[in-house]
């Protein structure tokens, strides 16, 4: 410091300041949102759901969800471990185990969430590099491998009983799923129209069907949440509840284009559909990152399960249509990104194609 | 019409809040004297100048100590009268030092300013040119490009629309406001002299509707030119930014690699536009700014004060600290950059000094990217900066440029809306300046 000056009071004090580096990278200010705060929001969101299956199948559906989080949460823990990285705590275990729960029927044995999250966490995630990495939705992929193991037991249908007690439930088999055990897909497979009574108890989720994925009305009631809060975009589950509307719509009982309301709605609110539109069709990782992408997406799903629906083997087709939609992102971000700002001419939907 | 921003974001409710707190209520600005100055000789984009006075030498406020033969640079001019003390090497906003010039303030402010204002309107354009090359000018909105540069590169161009960028979109900041407020009509007055130099064109004033008493000064102050337009602006980050605010504007995108006088507009700072009237009315160099001084300070609150002020000594007139300090910023919050040292002086691009303490200051660890594509949709320019960064961290440079990592304009609102907490657009600055010196590198070498 020269003589003829002398450093101002603030100066002083500013230089006695270490707690914290005094150069840092702009902006100097952050959002609110963060990963924890997400994934929690979006557990937040389920639990309705989850408390109400409970209700309706009984507290052994309770057990296998704590058995999932336990698993995942604990071989999360170890991978961390053997791969000697500090373990980062953000839910995100968590909400994959709860998803996987909800998958399964009722009346899955303990191992089922095991050996599902299990290998939804260690094989989807972490051998693909952890969070953000998964190249399809890790609770999908864990439930995919379920079902090629224990076929049978993972379509069964169980019906609800409530509150709180289960009744056996029946093996699968497409002949008498379709005669007695009627679920709302399944009278329409049958070429049958849904009541209002049907409409009204599939909506409020008095219906036989996987554990969390029932009642329409708690899951949208999460989803409003999540839309709310900024959380999830409304564009991917309304586009593909849309396609699947207008899929019940066009390949009608009668015909071309003679889909009934009642056909229409229950294919939206029934076999998953609303689970998987709003909470794993909208994974961060697993979906494109341009809206356009993420539209395209979403219009594959809806595609997806109205063929899977109307032409496969099962009466379901959310989950299948998810995981395969999962394998085209990589492929849909490759092609498409956004034009950038004054990069070339105009171009619809500002939308550059990469090859 | 609906104006719309691409990407960028509006505050969130707890930094609506801290920005309501330190809303500055003041209808006066506050002025501040020091007892030095100091001036560096190197304000802005161009040549640094050379001093012309010697230590012990007396001189007048606004008398020019240091000039450069190149164009593209600018004339300093001592803002206060009194003896230079030194000329020395100083610390400056971007923790180096640059050569500077130490004059002790006499408070006499003996100068040569005009007493009656100069008649522009019957001026020829050269002789006005002239005057706001003299008087050193740069644009006061952050990038600091010399005025007279601008107005001699866009001869050659046909602009048909001159825009005033009263947007102030960094948060917290209002220094712009309050010239708006109070000195509209001078503002106008220099859009004006700019309009004359540009052959006419139509001049659009943007202006954030979080400044109403601004927008109300400014469209008092315009009703009596009908080539004058006020556009209300929703108050998004960084609707301020050049090209955005062409975006908005004008719905006219500026090509990248361009200016945008090459689309035929020119942006000009509103307190650049006053310090234009100043120099053509009044002689007056550009020697004195607002400077917003807020965040945890005793007193937050809009300061003019001769350009060569210190940091701390605005802080200091602030009433100082507010609990104890942690780190200081030069400009706003979202492009400000931090200085080690509050011996810093203001120059002519300083619009604020921001001070977060201990407890407002938060260091965040970075966490795995999730993609949930919230950077993508708020990049102003479109970017797509989680891939930018996945690519700039692995090393794969030409995926950088081939997303065009150049593009950037560093506005940070990607790091702002990240929930994963990465420093998305300091690696992408750094992707950025990377692939511009392999450019530069493989120029050199074909």
């Amino acid at each position: 410091m020269p003589s003829y000056c002398q450093d101002s009071e603030s100066e002083k004090l500013f230089q006695q300041a270490t707690k914290f580096p005094k150069t840092q990278p702009n902006p100097h200010i952050r959002g609110n949102q963060e990963t924890q705060n997400i994934m929690l929001m979006v557990i937040l969101a389920l639990l309705p759901a989850l408390v109400f299956s409970g209700y309706l199948f009984g507290f052994s559906v309770y057990f296998n969800y704590l058995l999932a989080m336990i698993t995942g949460i604990s071989v999360e823990f170890l991978w961390f471990k053997w791969i000697k990285r500090p373990y980062q705590w953000d839910y995100s275990a968590m909400l994959t185990a709860l998803l996987l729960g909800m998958n399964l029927p009722p009346s899955a044995p303990w191992y089922f969430p095991v050996i599902g999250t299990a290998f939804a966490i260690i094989v989807i995630k972490e051998f693909f590099g952890g969070l953000g990495y998964n190249f399809i939705n890790p609770a999908l992929g864990g439930r995919a491998f379920l079902v090629a193991l224990f076929y049978q037991q993972m379509f069964a249908i169980s019906w609800p009983d409530p509150p709180f007690s289960k009744l056996p439930s029946q093996p699968f088999d497409p002949a008498i799923d379709t005669l007695s055990g009627a679920t709302p897909l399944a009278i329409m497979r049958a070429g049958e129209t849904l009541s209002s009574h049907d409409l009204n108890t599939a909506f409020f989720g008095f219906v036989g069907g996987r554990a969390g994925e029932t009642s329409a009305f708690l899951l949208l009631l999460g989803g409003a949440f999540l839309i709310y809060k900024k959380i999830i975009s409304p564009r991917i589950p309304l586009i593909i509840l849309g396609t699947i509307g207008l899929g019940a719509f066009v390949l009608g009982p009668e015909g071309w284009f003679t889909g009934s309301w009642q056909n229409i709605i229950g294919h939206i609110i029934s076999g998953g559909a609303i689970l998987g539109a709003f909470f794993m069709a909208t994974d961060y990782a697993s979906t494109p990152s341009t809206k356009f992408g993420e539209n395209l997406f979403a219009l594959g799903v809806g595609i997806l399960v109205i063929i899977f629906r109307f032409f496969g083997l099962t009466n379901e087709g959310v989950s299948y249509g998810i995981l395969i939609m999962n394998c085209f992102t990589p492929a849909i971000d490759r092609f498409l990104r956004l034009r950038v700002l004054g990069e070339g001419k105009q171009s619809p939907f500002n939308l550059k194609i990469n090859v | 019409m609906k104006k719309k921003v691409t990407g960028g974001f509006s505050l969130s409710p707890p930094l609506k809040a801290l920005k309501q707190k330190l809303e500055i209520q003041q209808s006066q600005v506050a002025i501040f004297e020091p007892n030095m100055v100091f001036i560096p000789l190197s304000q802005h984009i161009g040549a640094p100048a050379q001093p012309i006075v010697q230590p012990g030498d007396y001189v007048k406020q606004g008398q020019v100590i240091g000039e450069s033969d190149a164009f593209v640079s600018a004339k300093v001019h001592a803002s206060v009268s009194g003896k230079v003390l030194d000329i020395t090497e100083w610390p400056n906003q971007n923790n180096e030092t640059t050569q500077t010039i130490v004059i002790e303030n006499d408070f006499t402010y003996d100068n040569d300013f005009l007493s009656t204002p100069f008649h522009w309107e019957e001026t020829a354009n050269d002789v006005i040119k002239q005057k706001i090359q003299q008087a050193g000018i740069a644009g006061k909105g952050g990038a600091t490009f010399p005025t007279h540069v601008k107005f001699a590169i866009d001869e050659t161009k046909k602009i048909d629309t001159l825009v005033l960028n009263g947007a102030e979109c960094e948060p917290f900041l209002s220094s712009d406001a309050l010239l708006m407020e109070q000195k509209a009509e001078q503002i106008i007055e220099g859009a004006r002299i700019a309009r004359k130099l540009l052959h006419d064109p139509v001049i659009i004033i943007g202006i954030e509707d979080d400044k109403p008493l601004a927008i109300a000064a400014m469209k008092k102050a315009t009703a009596p030119y009908s080539f004058i337009q006020i556009e209300v602006l929703p108050t998004v980050y960084p609707t301020g930014g050049e090209k955005q605010l062409v975006e908005v504007l004008l719905d006219r995108e500026v090509p990248l690699g361009k200016l945008t006088a090459d689309i035929g507009v020119i942006l000009m700072n509103v307190a650049t536009s006053f310090a234009i009237t100043e120099a053509v009315c009044w002689n007056k160099p550009l020697i004195n700014r607002y400077t917003t001084v807020t965040g945890d300070v005793q007193h937050p609150q809009v300061i003019q004060s001769p350009i060569g002020t210190l940091a701390g000594e605005l802080i200091d007139f602030a009433g100082g600290f507010q609990g104890a300090p942690s780190k200081v910023i030069l400009g706003g919050p979202m492009m400000g950059r931090t200085v080690t040292t509050l011996r810093v002086p203001t120059t002519k691009g300083s619009n604020g000094v921001l001070v977060f303490n201990e407890d407002n200051d938060w260091l965040f660890t970075e966490n795995p990217c999730i993609r949930c594509n919230k950077c993508v949709e708020a990049c102003p320019m479109r970017l797509m900066p989680l891939s930018i960064d996945q690519y700039f961290r692995a090393g794969d440079y030409d995926k950088c440029d081939e997303l065009l990592a150049e593009a950037c304009i560093s506005c940070g609102a990607c790091t702002f809306v990240c929930p994963a907490r990465r420093n998305l657009a300091a690696t992408i600055t750094d992707a950025k300046n990377k692939v511009i010196a392999l450019k530069k590198e493989a120029m050199q070498h074909a």
